[in-house]
């Protein structure tokens, strides 16, 4: 459990002053009345989670088992497809890879949702095939889910495909959910946003993507860096020049206004991580401003 | 320029273009460094304009450093060839006695300048030797000892034809035996050779009209005899006007000891006189000549540092840009 407990960590660092906003936080925007009634209860049938009988009235009501139903209906699904594959295996900051956003990320939305008592799935990329974890609401199946995750981005694999990955995902999840995208620095194109759009009618949808080293960072100017996709390096005497400095954070801009402004077009809320730094806060706050949105 | 050790040139050649070839087939050198970060958007960055141009400057820069380096290697194999400057030292030259005996009778002065001209220029050519030089008329001045000593040969000549103008040269009419004695100057001249080892060539150019005008004590078949006994060749200079009995009988005195008469006209040609004064040397020293090597190590040294200097300075470009 030490990458979730990691997450928990985090969270309960972020959120020591504002637990009561936390557990709105992922889904009020879902269900508008939030007073329904606590023992609406009904009887158990196959398929309810045996986590919601309610024992004790069970035991009252003599033999028959009862499931809170409310609770059963409220939960909603958190699905969080991750683009796993190679380029997670890169570095987000000088001390940080992607990947360690990326379950931090994965996990922060996990543990929202759990604490909450809603379903966790969890959609990546295994090598070419697109590959799904059953949403569960334990623990265990979530930090297994964040090992899926670490496992599928080594170095050795291939690129993740985004554009199948959206697409199983919009097949896999029927019932209204919250999808959480988590991808690479891409840029949105024509097929792509046609996707998101299909998405954005069945479900809530936050895209969050990962930003890439700067390998002209003065930082890290006597560190060798590597290309991940040709294996070669970046010779430090080109990172040196400040002009390719320049050059690549305005490719970098340009990109990510284009990508908020196909991302707004489809009014998803998103957010850009280049660290695990002061994630978790960004990560509240993208849910609480994307609930205003609604 | 001779490479001694040429092998160990090629051995270093072969070396450094195994070492080079080595160091980029190496199987580490593309693969990363160790605890080199990993960038996931690379290509991205390749793709840049900025980029491709930074890394053509760079390619630009390794190449000329390349190219330097090879210069260097090249240089250094040149060193391990230790190459030398070879050149033939012909040991006769400095083996040479050469007396340049003039007739300066009244019979002679109209073309004893023409003749101390023609043995300067003879001086002039030949280098190396010991040069004498003697006057006669009824008895023989030494106007200098065998000498090698070229600016001292040339200042005299040039004293003597100054001081030949017309008015007798002293010293050349001592005794009342007659004037002109052609063969009592020969043997004079035969005189002056002071080292008589076999190890050396002499030659006397005799210049004369062969006009004797008096008893001689030497006839000049005896002179040349003597020249003969003493391993000597004499070489006559004789003026184009003159008669050709004269001429004919100097000959014939003169072919036996190796020697020969050339005629000198109004415009002496001087290069038949070098040339058979040369010809006839190296024909009498032939076998003597020696290789001389001097090590040879700038070219190699240069082209070494020119490399090095030229392989740093570009590789500091390179970093620097």
């Amino acid at each position: 459990m030490a990458r979730l407990t990691r997450v928990r960590r985090a969270i309960a660092l972020a959120t020591r002053h504002r637990v009561g906003g936390l557990y709105e936080g992922v889904h009020s925007s879902l269900h508008a009345g939030r007073s329904m009634e606590f023992n609406d209860l009904r009887e158990y049938v196959r398929g309810d989670d045996v986590a919601e009988i309610d024992w004790k009235a069970s035991a009252r009501s003599g033999g028959s088992l009862l499931v809170k139903r409310h609770v059963a209906e409220r939960r909603t699904t958190v699905m969080v497809a991750v683009a796993t594959g190679r380029s997670l295996a890169g570095m987000a900051s000088p001390t940080e890879t992607k990947l360690d956003v990326a379950i931090q990320v994965a996990g922060a939305f996990g543990s929202l949702a759990t604490q909450h008592g809603d379903y966790v799935g969890l959609i990546w990329c295994d090598g070419h095939d697109i590959r799904a974890a059953r949403p569960s609401t334990r623990d265990v199946e979530l930090e297994r889910m964040l090992g899926h995750i670490e496992a599928a981005s080594t170095a050795d694999r291939p690129e993740g495909d985004l554009g199948r990955l959206l697409e199983v995902t919009a097949t896999t999840l029927r019932r209204r959910g919250i999808v959480v995208l988590v991808c690479d620095d891409v840029d949105i194109d024509a097929d792509l946003e046609s996707r998101l759009r299909r998405l954005v009618v069945q479900h809530e949808v936050m895209v969050i993507t990962l930003a890439d080293l700067d390998p002209t960072d003065p930082a890290i100017a006597d560190s060798p860096v590597v290309g991940l996709d040709d294996q070669r390096e970046l010779l430090k005497e080109l990172r040196r020049d400040p002009r390719l400095r320049e050059a690549i954070e305005a490719d970098r801009t340009e990109r990510a206004a284009r990508r908020t402004t196909a991302l707004s077009r489809l009014a998803i809320s998103s957010l850009h991580l280049s660290g695990t730094d002061g994630l978790v806060p960004a990560v509240l706050s993208l849910v609480r401003s994307h609930r205003h949105a609604r | 320029m001779a490479l001694t050790q040429p092998w160990y040139g090629l051995a270093v050649l072969v070396v450094l273009a195994a070492v080079g070839i080595a160091a980029w087939f190496w199987p580490g050198r593309r693969r990363s460094a160790a605890g080199a970060l990993p960038l996931a958007g690379a290509a991205r960055i390749r793709a840049l304009p900025r980029f491709a141009e930074l890394a053509k400057a760079q390619l630009r820069w390794l190449v000329i450093e390349s190219c330097c380096l090879a210069v260097a290697g090249a240089g250094v194999a040149l060193l391990a060839a230790r190459p030398v400057s070879a050149s033939t030292v012909s040991e006769e030259r400095s083996n040479r006695d050469i007396v340049l005996c003039l007739d300066v009778s009244g019979s002679m002065s109209q073309v004893d300048r023409a003749v101390i001209n023609s043995f300067t220029d003879l001086a002039a050519n030949l280098d190396g030797e010991r040069i004498g030089f003697v006057l006669f008329d009824a008895s023989a001045v030494t106007i200098f000892p065998l000498t090698d000593d070229a600016a001292y040969i040339q200042q005299h000549l040039r004293e003597t034809a100054e001081a030949l103008g017309g008015s007798q040269l002293a010293g050349t009419r001592v005794g009342d035996l007659g004037s002109s004695l052609i063969g009592d100057g020969l043997a004079s001249c035969l005189q002056r050779f002071d080292r008589t080892d076999a190890q050396r060539s002499r030659t006397v150019v005799l210049a004369t009209d062969n006009q004797v005008g008096g008893t001689p004590l030497f006839s000049v078949e005896q002179a040349a005899a003597r020249a003969v006994k003493g391993g000597v060749l004499v070489f006559g200079i004789v003026p184009s006007d003159n008669s050709v009995i004269a001429t004919d009988d100097l000959t014939a005195h003169l072919r036996p000891t190796g020697g020969d008469v050339m005629l000198l006209g109004p415009e002496p040609d001087l290069s038949s006189i070098t040339r058979a004064v040369e010809a006839q040397q190296r024909a009498v020293m032939t076998g003597r000549a020696r290789s001389q090597s001097v090590p040879l190590v700038w070219p190699g040294a240069a082209l070494a540092l020119l490399g090095l200097a030229g392989a740093s300075l570009s590789h500091r470009r390179r970093v620097a840009s």
